[in-house]
């Protein structure tokens, strides 16, 4: 039974204070006008701007209202709603807007005059650029939604919100620009947003975690990013991008494998220097995967593949320590990923000393007292830079790594190969939303390839690609003789 | 959404290199070029000479896969012959794939054992390349294709990176009185044999239905063909200019001692770059056939060939260890080329054969009766 | 009930894993050989290998003298013999896949040098790009173990040596598969390089001469096998002669007398002749046979492509008809000088290791099935034409000898 809002202010103040379970930043406020119409205000306190309320609802209000139906006339305010239901009544106060409740009258007015505390657009901290835009998404959907807005001043920008969470009632927006983007993908999106069914949607984790399509891989099929430059870029390319209210990071399906080793900057510096960091970025890549298990493999059952001087030095590292190669690389593969999660939590004063005291102490007393030795260190240091080139992939690559290194200290070089095939089938047997993930590499396409390892000059990127933005395919058509 | 119930499709690039990765596997693993008459510095003609018979002994069954593109093979010979010797043939081509899976996978774990581990016990070697093959397999053969397609290339990239760098071991005299030792039915013999070992025009048909342009398979036959040779015979001369005529019939496998030799000033490091490109190749192909001997168990049975894997994958494990354990294999030859040779012949030649006959003679009533199935 | 397979297939997995890494060797169980020396002692094979000591090369080793390498020795029956009794005295195993270099005693070659190494082969440590070398007039273990240049490890010291042969062309460098590219072919016999043990002088820093301890090694001259077994050596000149024939010359030296009767007569020293050089800068050679009825003809033409090294008399060399009478007397002594070579070659040994064989079998093949097993004595009889033809296209940072009249 849906109950309406009552003539009587009293009852409704009764009943709304009764929904709201008697909390103590509910505000209600009854007045009297002028010409003896009683009205109440309520609102979430810190929810709207208190001046605004007083000086431009209120003191028209009270002043000038002459009889109750006029009401509309009197408020000056732009953007008014109208509720006939209580439920209605409390929804659009979680919403943060004020409603007006007028003795006698069954409708009451929702007001929006929403100011409530936000961060300022800054720079994100994990994605810094040195050329480049450098604003950053906040938590407020709405400046979100504007600061998308700026970038792509076009009136196909659609943005279509729903709401989900049980508890939470998040806002969620989805932007795409119609007539580029994919529909089949949109549609797929849409259906597996309908299946959500949980409590909260706090980050755009919750999200992700449930619309992806292996839950099980390590490699993520959704990408996510805090930089209104990047959503635009995505978005022109046919992909969609999902808003979440709370968190600034905006999710953007389909995601293509090569996106790991992309970054917005390489766009905005030379081509060539571009293709550069790229080659430089997927060598890292499989560096940083690799190198400890092949290392630990030649030492151990190929040493007749090492060079004959690199084998004496080597040999002459290890005389005297105590574990053997595959526990000693693993060790201190575990020390990394210990010194990695202790500086992401360490307060800012005692950060510096500690990374000093860490980094010199664990690397070269540990040399010294013969506990690892030199030469595994280095190995090791090489690897965890290599990783740091990479950030979108961490997730993947650590579990990978520690399996490989496993791998090649029973199996050796035969071990390796064969961890080296099962985690490229696994990459490239994933889709993301219908794309091929390992797309333009596995399914060949020559356009593609004009932009993955390498990045070629802007008057040759004709096309966007061709996977997903199925139709609208040509970003710009090249004047003749080019 | 579940992957298998779309079809799965492959493109033109990705079946020519898989089918030249399958062919020159095995040049770069044990040669057995080197030892078919005429087995002197002339065997380069003569595998010039195979390229005629393959595309000969192939006719029929490239003509009927054209014939029939939307089927696979065993619904087509289903079609043509019955129910009965369709089953019949179904088992046939099944056992075929399963005994070349036995004897690539035995070949692959013995030469591993000799060249890299030699105290390892086959067990766990075998067991490690059937869980990599079973899981690639898992995925089925649109991924299978995609991973060749981002390997594959680095494999052949590695082999002519192997030719370059060996360059100044070569001595090219060796190879020099051309045609002179040998005679024309020496070649023309050897020519015959080394053509029979090509098993793999048949994965090639078998291919057909996945494929995106039906049209392609012609080019794609004999581009594969010519380019595999060519590589092939590029292996044979390189080994023999490195380390002589004689010498490389006694060796087990000779592009591994070649890569051996490599030397760039006195560092000596570079087998490892053809260990693995080779063990890659070797994987799959071992999953290839794996993929297909599961395919054609499905069909018995008539059902997903997914069921099959795990069981094939453990029979396979216990065949090669009571191969492997008891005799060399490639050293010591009978009675593996005869059984080989007759299977080929029979597989690829007269099965075929018989088919496209028959199919000559039904032609009208086999249309009529696919006519009335697309209805 | 598929959690259960998959855990038990796990288990399974993990117990077969964990029964031991069967290959795994950690580095400080390697005995790591660079070089091997076979000898046949007292009926049986003695093997030494020279196993580099890792700890030495991190320490700062100049004070430590002659402990960065250690000898051991393993007799046995048969090679794997031998490689096997050496584990039961030294407590690391052999590994001898950095092997670089193998010195034979003489009597190893005398008796067969292929048929002994069969492990070598068959073994897959060993690669068959390592050198040979015979010990000349001595056992393998005799020559291991000097050093006189600046490596502390004797066999980087070989190497070395056997590198520089570039340059000085009296020695011949061969690995096992150079030795048996051409083993089977009736046509070409292999040689090998040969290693020696001579004594030094030594310059004190005191001005004093001690000159009976300290050795040094010379890997001059080579060695001639015929098939499988030693049949004799060929000193510095003659070997010079032999890579000419081969190819083989990079950057060696001709020394030749000069011609002096073009400037002024009656200039030469007492006694002495005044000897010129040229140094190799590109070479092409081609070996050709010729049958003229019943005689076999050899010939070889060689191209030379030279820069002048050193001059010694007085004649203008800015004249290009003096440059051309030089080059030509170049010509002439690297003619004499290979002729000699070859003639001795025929007639003192007998076997045909220039290749002209396999020139023989290119040319005339159906007659090289008839005549193969006697090629030897053909060789022997045949005659030896030889064409050198010099270029000096360089003549070094001065153009005419700073000599005052």
């Amino acid at each position: 039974m849906i109950q309406v809002i009552s003539k009587s202010i009293s009852e409704n103040k009764k009943r709304l204070i009764d929904k709201f379970n008697n909390t103590s930043d509910f505000v209600t406020y009854e007045f009297q006008n002028l010409s003896k119409i009683k009205m109440m205000i309520c609102y979430i306190e810190g929810f709207i701007d208190r001046n605004i309320l007083d000086r431009d609802i209120l003191e028209s209000l009270i002043l000038n209202l002459k009889n109750r139906k006029d009401i509309r006339e009197f408020i000056m305010t732009s953007k008014i709603n109208e509720v006939y239901a209580i439920d209605e009544v409390v929804n659009e106060i979680l919403y943060g807007k004020a409603v007006l409740l007028v003795e006698g009258e069954k409708i009451g007015y929702a007001l929006e005059l929403n100011k409530w505390d936000k961060r300022a657009v800054e720079q994100p901290q994990s994605e810094s650029v040195v050329r480049g835009p450098k604003e950053g998404f906040i938590e407020d959907i709405s400046v979100n939604k504007v600061l998308l807005r700026r970038k792509i001043r076009n009136n196909n920008l659609v943005f279509e919100d729903l709401r989900l969470g049980k508890q939470t009632q998040t806002t969620v927006s989805l932007a795409y620009i119609r007539g580029i983007v994919n529909e089949e993908v949109l549609k797929e999106l849409k259906t597996r947003l309908d299946r959500i069914d949980t409590d909260a949607i706090l980050e755009s984790a919750d999200i992700e975690e449930l619309i992806e399509e292996n839950p099980k891989s390590l490699i993520e099929t959704v990408t996510n990013t805090e930089k209104p430059d990047i959503v635009a870029a995505k978005i022109l390319e046919g992909r969609i991008a999902i808003f979440i209210d709370g968190t600034p990071h905006v999710l953007i399906v389909p995601r293509l494998f090569i996106e790991g080793i992309m970054s917005s900057e390489d766009y905005y510096i030379r081509s060539y220097f571009s293709s550069f960091l790229r080659i430089l970025r997927t060598i890292a890549l499989l560096i940083t995967i690799y190198l400890p298990g092949a290392f630990v493999a030649l030492q151990l059952y190929h040493q007749e593949m090492i060079p004959t001087v690199l084998l004496i030095s080597a040999a002459g590292a290890r005389e005297g320590v105590p574990l053997p190669v595959t526990v000693e690389v693993l060790l201190m593969i575990i020390t990394l990923e210990l010194t990695k999660e202790s500086g992401l939590r360490l307060p800012k004063n005692v950060g510096s000393t500690v990374s000093i005291v860490g980094t010199l102490v664990l690397g070269q007393a540990a040399v010294q007292a013969g506990l690892v030795s030199a030469l595994t260190v280095i190995l090791i240091s090489i690897t965890a830079l290599s990783e740091f080139i990479i950030p979108q992939l961490v997730h993947g690559i650590v579990i990978y790594r520690l399996i490989v290194t496993l791998c090649g200290g029973f199996f050796g070089v035969f071990g390796v190969t064969c961890a080296f095939l099962i985690i490229t089938m696994q990459i490239v047997s994933l889709e993301s939303f219908g794309v091929p993930f390992a797309w333009p590499i596995a399914p060949i396409n020559k356009t593609g390839l004009k932009d993955t390892f390498i990045r070629v000059h802007r008057k040759h990127l004709i096309y966007r690609p061709k996977a997903i933005a199925k139709r609208n395919v040509r970003r710009r058509i090249p004047p003749k003789g080019e | 959404m579940d992957n298998r119930k779309k079809a799965d499709k492959i493109y033109y690039h990705q079946a020519m290199l898989l089918v030249i990765v399958l062919r020159i596997i095995l040049g770069l693993t044990y040669l057995p070029e080197l030892n078919t008459p005429p087995a002197n510095q002339d065997i380069w003609i003569m595998l010039l000479l195979s390229i005629l018979y393959t595309v000969v002994f192939s006719l029929p069954l490239l003509y009927l896969g054209n014939k029939f593109s939307q089927y696979s093979f065993y619904e087509y010979a289903e079609m043509i012959m019955g129910k009965f010797i369709g089953k019949v043939i179904n088992i046939f081509y099944g056992l075929f794939f399963f005994m070349f899976l036995i004897f690539f996978s035995s070949v692959f774990i013995e030469i591993l054992n000799s060249s890299l581990y030699d105290e390892t016990p086959t067990i766990i070697n075998i067991t490690i390349l059937m869980i990599t093959s079973t899981y690639i397999v898992y995925k089925g053969i649109m991924n299978l294709a995609r991973l060749g397609e981002l390997v594959i290339p680095f494999i052949l990239l590695l082999f002519f990176l192997l030719a370059i760098l060996g360059f100044e071991n070569y001595d090219f005299k060796m190879l020099l009185p051309i045609l002179s030792d040998s005679k024309l039915a020496d070649i023309n013999k050897g020519a015959l044999i080394s053509s029979l070992r090509n098993t793999d025009s048949l994965i090639l048909i078998m291919l057909i239905p996945y494929l995106e342009e039906k049209k392609d398979v012609n080019k794609i036959f004999i581009k594969s063909l010519i380019y595999s040779i060519f590589i092939v015979i590029l292996t044979v001369i390189i080994v023999q200019a490195t380390l002589g005529i004689e010498y490389t019939k006694l060796v087990n496998f000779p592009f591994y001692n070649f890569s051996r030799l490599i030397k760039i000033g006195e560092t000596q490091g570079f087998d490892l770059l053809y260990v693995v490109s080779w063990i890659m190749g070797n994987v799959i192909k071992v999953s290839s056939y794996h993929y297909f001997t599961t395919v054609a168990l499905g069909k018995v049975a008539n059902k997903r060939n997914q069921i099959f894997i795990i069981p094939a994958a453990v029979v396979n494990i216990i065949a090669v260890i009571l191969l492997k354990d008891r005799r060399p294999i490639i050293a010591v030859k009978d009675p593996f080329p005869q059984i080989f040779i007759v299977s080929t012949v029979l597989g690829i030649i007269i099965i075929p054969l018989i088919l496209f006959i028959v199919y000559l003679f039904r032609r009208n009533k086999i249309e009529q009766s696919s006519n009335s199935n697309k209805n | 009930m598929r959690n259960k397979i998959a855990i038990s297939l796990f288990y399974i997995i993990v117990c077969i894993c964990l029964t031991g890494c069967y290959n795994a060797r950690e580095l400080d169980q390697l005995g790591i050989s660079l070089i091997m020396g076979i000898d046949i002692e007292d009926g049986k094979i003695l093997l030494t290998a020279e196993i580099v000591d890792p700890a030495y090369t991190t320490e700062s080793s100049s004070t430590i003298q002659g402990s960065s390498v250690k000898y051991v020795q393993g007799s046995g029956n048969t090679v794997l013999e031998a490689l096997r009794d050496i584990t039961l005295k030294f407590d690391r195993r052999i590994y001898g896949a950095h092997n670089k270099v193998l010195i034979f005693g003489e009597e190893v070659a005398k008796l067969g040098l292929v048929s002994h190494i069969d492990e070598l082969f068959r073994d897959k440590e060993q690669r068959e790009s390592s050198y040979i070398l015979i010990a000349k007039g001595a056992k393998a273990y005799e020559v291991m173990g000097i050093t006189n240049g600046l490596e502390t490890i004797p066999a980087n010291y070989i190497l070395d040596l056997i590198q520089n042969v570039k340059y000085n062309p009296k020695a011949v460098v061969v690995s096992i598969i150079d030795y048996l590219r051409h083993y089977y072919h009736e046509g070409h016999h292999p040689v090998a390089g040969v290693i020696e043990k001579i004594k030094k002088m030594e310059i004190d820093e005191l001005g004093e001469s001690t000159g009976t301890k300290n050795y040094e090694l010379t890997i001059i001259g080579s060695a001639i096998f015929k098939k499988d077994k030693l049949r004799g050596y060929l000193n510095g000149n003659d070997t010079k002669a032999v890579n000419f024939i081969l190819g083989h010359i990079e950057r060696s030296i001709i020394t030749f007398p000069t011609p002096t009767n073009v400037f002024e007569e009656g200039q030469s020293e007492i006694g002495k002749q005044q000897l010129s050089s040229v140094i190799v800068i590109k070479s092409k050679v081609k070996n050709d046979v010729e049958m003229e009825g019943d005689r076999l003809i050899l010939k070889t033409k060689v191209d030379l492509r030279t820069s002048l090294g050193e001059f010694n008399g007085k004649i203008d060399l800015t004249k290009e008809e003096n440059l051309n009478k030089i080059a030509e007397a170049c010509s002439k002594t690297a003619e004499i000088n290979i002729k000699s070579a070859v003639k001795k070659v025929q007639k003192e040994y007998g076997v045909d290791i220039f290749g002209f064989g396999i020139e023989f079998h290119r040319k005339y093949p159906k007659q090289w099935e008839k005549i193969k097993d006697n090629w030897d004595e053909i060789f022997a009889e045949a005659d030896f034409e030889i064409e050198v033809k010099t270029h000096i296209i360089r003549t070094g940072l001065i153009n005419n000898p700073p000599i005052v009249e």
